[in-house]
């Protein structure tokens, strides 16, 4: 039987960024920045939805992450997400992350290749250019 | 019959008293004595009844009774002349009160018995009945009565004509008469005195008693006249206070009389006054009436316009009300506005004062944390030219800075922890003590091979991973630190670094070279097992070193609210790079505080600056080397001892410290010491004493003495004592360096 599961859709606060995780689609976007108080708080309803849907996951699944800052405790909070969609590669399941930064952003593009060394899942660099 | 009796009674006393009348009084009683007896003729039937009772009471027994009807009958038989029964029945009656003990009665009866007998001319039984009264009056103590008896006693004496026996009991009587002042028994003694003195042929006596009882009589007489008068007097006064009564109630009378009158006479005013008012009035009337339509007219249109008035009145009331209580509803909902504003400010006022305790905690945590960041003279010492950039996000902060230098060696490392706030601040006090604890070890064992940037970040990992007992399992903390740190070796030239994500920029000559950091931080990781890498640097005069966490270019700010990033801070860097250090710090943090603008401070700030500079090297001290000797120091206070450590610091000297004169005495008999630095005032034993004994047995040692101030008396003390040279406190170090060194290379 065939479960249909809500997507998990969270409007971008002061601190927070916004999430658009699409059980249907398989296309999960972290947009804007994170820097919440309580990153623990925020990212655990993500990781409760994540648990779900790794149960039942999408035939493609793309982690989009198109964050401008995020924090030291964010930043291990994305690492937590990928390495959930990492169980997906066990089951032959497509995973792939894209890593969105800013062409002037080093910093950034930086952050994502050592995330990149960090996880199995294939990277792709989505540079933007600055206007 | 009571009233009979006492007539009888009465009689008899009179018709005794009046004696010397005899015959006259003897005439009236017969008289009244046939007036009675006609009166009381039917008194035999009556006398037959009592004594049918008497014999009643006497089988009864009802002895009172029985005495009380003896009595009367004895009385009835009296009153009819008839004195023996009447004495038989007195004396039975007599006999009965014995019975009873009722004395009074038996007293009575005897007299009458004595007068009876009196009246038969028995006067001895008369005496025998009187003297039985007077033996009751006797013990009874009743003086009138006794007078009254002695009275009687006398007068049947002077029946018997035994005058002499008679005076002798009128004297008697005559004595308590006096006694009682009895005016009318004493005027009865003196009249019967004077009589029985005639009798004796004794006619002055006679005559005496008489003057004295017509003297008595006129006196008795005026007293009752007195007291008629007075009664007159009384009655008058009486008649008197009626009259003015009477007088009184007429007055009031006539009073009564006025005032119908006048009230009359009002009246008929009024009636007069009222006819004319009722004429009045109907003048009025007529007038009125020709007014009344006119009035009718103004009084109907006078209506109307009330009508309208009020009709308008109350529309407007009715607004009024209307516009109440919606204004009483305002004011209602303006009152639980003012309670929630209320609630409000005390739910503030309570956090307020959570917040300030918190606030407070946190203030006494940061001076902790300032306190434990390196002093700023230990940069200026190594770094004459220097910036230190420290903007905390909140009071505590989770970036800190370290240095410690050795030698010719300074370790300077800038770290950033996880999180900011308390939580930061806790885990920089751990990386603060792990720094220097592994830098003290590895100095302290000379571990020079293994001396290597790289090699501290992978203890500080190895610390902090056991310290927080981190396992790697993926729910437990992965708290731990970013850091940039470099070893300075300016004997060498060269800089050695290490990163965990945080790189280290060099700028030399207009040139920005990043000094790449490792991929991982300090803490449980993926490449926890990968070792840091070391980066070793030359370096020349005039570099600038620059160290830093990421808050500088991290903080969102800027014309399109956007990431600083790092490479405007490389930018902003070179631009102002060719500028003095102090320079510089106060141009970055102008140009952070641009960026962030109204922008929240984002994380902790932390940006250090180093110039390389010609530091002071040991070679330009080297006349002041003394590395094989020891010295002694004399010195009880710690901060002065201290002071000549530093000072002898770059010497090489060892160095012996002695707290008194008497330490310094007995550490030199035991060791060698090239020199001894004496200070003069020291407890225990002084300088002075301690330089003697000394000499005692080591004449040849240089002994050094320290003086506060070159005080004169000293100097000489310590020349005279033994002591090769003195120094004045507080020291010049060259000339210190310079008086040490001509004694201890002796």
């Amino acid at each position: 039987m065939l479960n249909i599961m809500e997507s998990l859709i969270i409007p971008s606060g002061q601190n927070t960024p916004s999430i658009d995780f699409n059980a249907q689609t398989g296309k999960l976007e972290i947009t804007g920045i994170s820097i919440p108080e309580d990153v623990t708080g925020f990212y655990q309803t993500v990781f409760n939805w994540l648990m779900q849907y790794i149960q039942n996951p999408a035939p493609n699944t793309e982690l989009h992450i198109h964050l401008n800052y995020f924090n030291s405790a964010s930043a291990k909070a994305i690492l937590d997400i990928m390495n959930y969609l990492e169980a997906l590669l066990d089951r032959n399941a497509n995973v792939m992350v894209f890593w969105h930064y800013l062409d002037i952003d080093e910093d950034m593009f930086s952050t994502g290749k050592e995330f990149q060394s960090l996880v199995k899942i294939p990277f792709q660099f989505v540079q933007h250019v600055s206007e | 019959m009571q009233l009979r009796k006492f007539i009888n009674f009465t009689y008899h006393r009179k018709a005794r008293q009046m004696k010397n009348n005899r015959g006259h009084i003897l005439l009236v009683a017969t008289t009244l004595l046939f007036l009675l007896h006609a009166v009381f003729a039917q008194t035999s039937n009556e006398i037959t009844e009592l004594e049918t009772m008497c014999a009643r009471y006497e089988q009864e027994g009802n002895r009172i009774e029985l005495a009380k009807t003896q009595s009367k009958i004895g009385f009835l038989y009296r009153d009819k002349g008839n004195y023996r029964l009447a004495i038989d029945w007195f004396k039975k009656a007599i006999a009965t009160n014995e019975k009873l003990g009722n004395t009074n009665a038996i007293k009575v009866l005897s007299t009458n018995i004595g007068y009876l007998q009196s009246e038969l001319n028995n006067y001895d039984e008369a005496i025998e009945s009187f003297r039985q009264s007077l033996k009751i009056n006797e013990q009874l103590n009743k003086k009138t009565d006794i007078v009254q008896d002695l009275i009687n006693i006398a007068l049947a004496q002077q029946g018997k004509q035994n005058y002499a026996e008679s005076n002798n009991t009128l004297n008697r009587a005559l004595g308590i008469a006096q006694e009682l002042n009895n005016l009318n028994a004493l005027k009865t003694i003196y009249g019967m005195l004077a009589e029985n003195y005639e009798k004796l042929g004794k006619q002055d006596k006679a005559r005496e008693y008489f003057d004295m009882a017509a003297s008595l009589r006129s006196h008795i007489q005026k007293e009752e006249i007195k007291r008629y008068e007075d009664q007159t007097k009384k009655a008058e006064a009486e008649v008197y206070a009626s009259q003015a009564e009477k007088k009184k109630l007429s007055e009031e009378l006539t009073r009564v009389y006025t005032e119908k009158e006048l009230t009359l006479r009002l009246l008929e005013q009024e009636k007069e006054l009222r006819d004319l008012r009722e004429k009045e009035f109907q003048a009025k009337e007529r007038l009125q009436k020709a007014h009344q339509q006119t009035t009718n007219i103004i009084l109907a249109s006078l209506i109307f316009i009330i009508i309208l008035i009020t009709l308008f009145l109350f529309v407007i009331f009715k607004q009024l009300r209307r516009i109440k209580h919606a204004n009483a509803l305002l004011s209602e909902s303006h009152r639980q506005i003012a309670e929630q504003k209320q609630e409000i400010e005390k739910q503030h006022a309570i956090v307020s004062q959570q917040k300030k305790k918190l606030t407070d905690s946190i203030l006494y945590a940061q001076r902790i944390q300032n306190a434990v960041l390196p002093p700023q003279y230990v940069f200026e010492k190594i770094f004459p030219q220097h910036f230190i950039l420290f903007k905390p996000r909140d009071i505590v902060s989770g970036d800190f800075y370290w240095i410690s230098s050795k030698d010719n060696i300074a370790v300077i490392a800038v770290a950033d922890c996880t999180g900011h706030g308390v939580p930061g601040a806790f885990m920089s006090m751990l990386g603060i003590a792990f720094l220097n604890e592994i830098v003290s070890k590895m100095t302290i064992n000379r571990h020079i091979v293994t001396f290597h940037a790289s090699e501290i970040l992978n203890e500080l990992r190895n610390y902090v991973i056991q310290s927080l007992h981190q396992t790697g399992r993926p729910s437990e903390a992965k708290d731990g630190m970013d850091i940039a740190l470099c070893i300075i070796d300016f004997e060498n030239n060269t800089m050695q670094f290490a990163g965990a994500h945080n790189p280290a920029y060099l700028i030399r000559k207009g040139e920005l070279q990043i000094i790449e950091a490792d991929r991982m931080p300090i803490g449980i990781y993926k490449t926890e097992n990968k070792l840091f890498t070391n980066r070793e640097v030359k370096l020349e005069f005039d570099d600038q070193i620059y160290l830093f966490s990421d808050g500088y270019y991290d903080q969102i700010g800027g014309p399109k609210q956007a990431k600083m990033m790092s490479i405007n801070f490389r930018n902003f860097l070179l631009e102002i790079s060719h500028l003095p250090m102090s320079e510089q710090q106060k141009l970055l943090e102008e140009y952070y505080e641009n960026w962030k603008g109204n922008n929240d401070q984002i994380d902790d700030v932390l940006v250090i600056g180093l110039k390389y500079t010609q530091h002071i090297l040991p070679s330009e001290t080297s006349e002041f080397q003394w590395e094989n000797k020891t010295i002694l120091i004399a010195e009880d206070v710690d901060i002065n001892y201290f002071l000549l450590v530093e000072a002898l610091k770059k010497t090489k000297a060892i160095i012996v410290r002695a707290i008194n004169g008497k330490e310094a005495v007995e550490l030199s008999k035991k060791q060698h010491f090239d020199l001894i630095l004496m200070d003069i005032r020291m407890p225990e034993m002084d300088g002075i004493e301690a330089t003697r004994e000394i000499r005692k047995f080591n004449p040849t040692i240089p002994i050094v003495a320290q003086t506060a101030f070159g005080d004169e008396n000293d100097i000489q003390r310590i020349v005279a004592a033994g002591c090769n040279a003195h120094i004045s406190k507080p020291i010049n170090l060259k000339t210190f360096l310079s008086i040490i060194k001509k004694y201890i290379n002796a």
